[in-house]
């Protein structure tokens, strides 16, 4: 048999339906973690383009161009997607780090990783807050 | 790219309610309910749900005896695989309770609630709870899953001696040659569900290291130059689904990681 599409692509296969996932698929505490990592990580990168701009601005714009990044820290919304920042770049980084020790091939036994992986998420949590008490 | 969303025409309708059969028995029936996932191959048909009622009186403890008692005394029709109703041989694999497994060794007892029977997920499905896994048997094939070692080949063939292995060179297999292809961890991987025509998935990628760990095999370094690729590989972000889920306890996941550090350390 050649077939040289996928069967799930193309054919007479994409007449068949695909059987349901993400809709039934038991929620995991792997995939959860695996999931935040990933939605952190799009969080910080707007949050840090956002970083960068505001430092451009303050180089090389005047004192009116600046006001309209500080006129935001009025804002009660801000303020909390401020806060959320903070969580989601420790968090990031904790679980990073987590990642970086799986790279070198230990702790991958499933009670190691659900130890470590509730370890960062308490632990980021924790450190959040002492950088929110100290900080906004 | 993901496709969060069933196709239209896989998503899934109310099904029919069967009722529990009357038969004369001594003791009164023990109810326990099954939500089953059913497509006949209609192709103008949605998937649907069915109910059914069994009496445990009368099934052994089983999710997989459960189903054959629907398929014996309530509805012929339903589909399904199965062959050594022991966890050895790996056609029973689906997903019960929201979680892959094999229906041959997952008690009724440890379900809450109604038992909820899916095909493995992400699929093409064939009928019922028999999923299309041609492509993953493919990928199976695309790794070469047998001993490789042309130059000791023409050792042997020119009367030189068997090759031994050391019971610490056997000890590296554990963990990986008791792998039953059930397919349970590939399809658990969301990283699989969205990539499964370019990422080999953990089944196979455990198999390809079961051959990379090998000291009887000689072909590592080419097996490794081939599935060093950003989707053959890579697609692999440690989810840990795949471990989570394994019926026979076995860790995809590791032998991943270990795969990666070898590609590191040998290309």
């Amino acid at each position: 048999m050649t077939r040289t599409q996928p069967p799930h692509k193309g054919g007479a296969a994409e007449l068949r339906p695909v059987s349901p996932h993400l809709q039934i698929y038991r929620w995991q505490w792997t995939m959860a973690l695996s999931i935040i990592h990933r939605l952190t990580g799009l969080y910080i990168s707007v949050g840090i383009v956002f970083l960068c701009t505001k430092i451009i601005v303050l180089g090389f714009g005047d004192a009116n161009d600046f006001a309209m990044f500080t006129q935001f820290n009025s804002l009660k919304a801000f303020l909390v997607l401020k806060a959320f920042f903070i969580w989601c770049l420790i968090y990031h980084m904790l679980n990073g780090v987590r990642h970086l020790f799986w790279d070198t091939g230990r702790g991958l036994g499933l009670k190691a990783a659900a130890l470590s992986g509730y370890t960062s998420a308490l632990f980021s949590l924790l450190l959040a807050v002492l950088y929110w008490c100290y900080w906004l | 790219m993901a496709q969060l969303f069933l196709p239209r025409n896989s998503r899934l309708t109310r099904g029919k309610k069967w009722r529990l059969p009357k038969v004369a028995t001594a003791r009164r029936a023990r109810k326990r309910t099954f939500q089953v996932y059913r497509w006949e191959g209609e192709r103008s048909e949605r998937p649907r749900l069915d109910r059914y009622t069994i009496d445990l009186n009368r099934c052994g403890p089983m999710v997989l005896d459960g189903l054959i008692a629907i398929k014996n005394t309530i509805d012929p029709t339903l589909t399904f695989r199965r062959s050594c109703r022991e966890g050895v041989c790996g056609s029973c694999a689906m997903n019960i309770d929201g979680t892959n497994t094999l229906a041959c060794t997952k008690p009724m007892a440890e379900v809450k609630g109604p038992v909820r029977v899916f095909p493995l997920p992400h699929c093409r499905v064939v009928k019922d709870l028999v999923p299309d896994l041609t492509l993953a048997y493919r990928q199976l094939a695309s790794i070469q899953p047998w001993l490789q070692d042309a130059p000791k080949i023409e050792k042997i063939k020119k009367g030189a001696r068997e090759r031994l292995q050391t019971p610490q060179e056997r000890a590296k297999l554990d963990g990986s040659y008791e792998c039953i292809l059930c397919f349970c961890c590939s399809t658990s991987c969301p990283s699989y569900w969205w990539n499964s025509d370019k990422y080999l998935g953990p089944a196979v990628l455990l198999q390809a290291y079961r051959w990379l760990v090998d000291s009887r095999d000689g072909a590592g370094r080419a097996r490794l130059q081939k599935i060093a690729d950003p989707f053959k590989l890579y697609r692999c972000h440690t989810i840990m689904n795949c471990t989570k889920t394994c019926p026979k306890g076995l860790n995809p996941a590791k032998a991943i990681a270990e795969i990666k550090k070898q590609v590191v350390a040998e290309l």
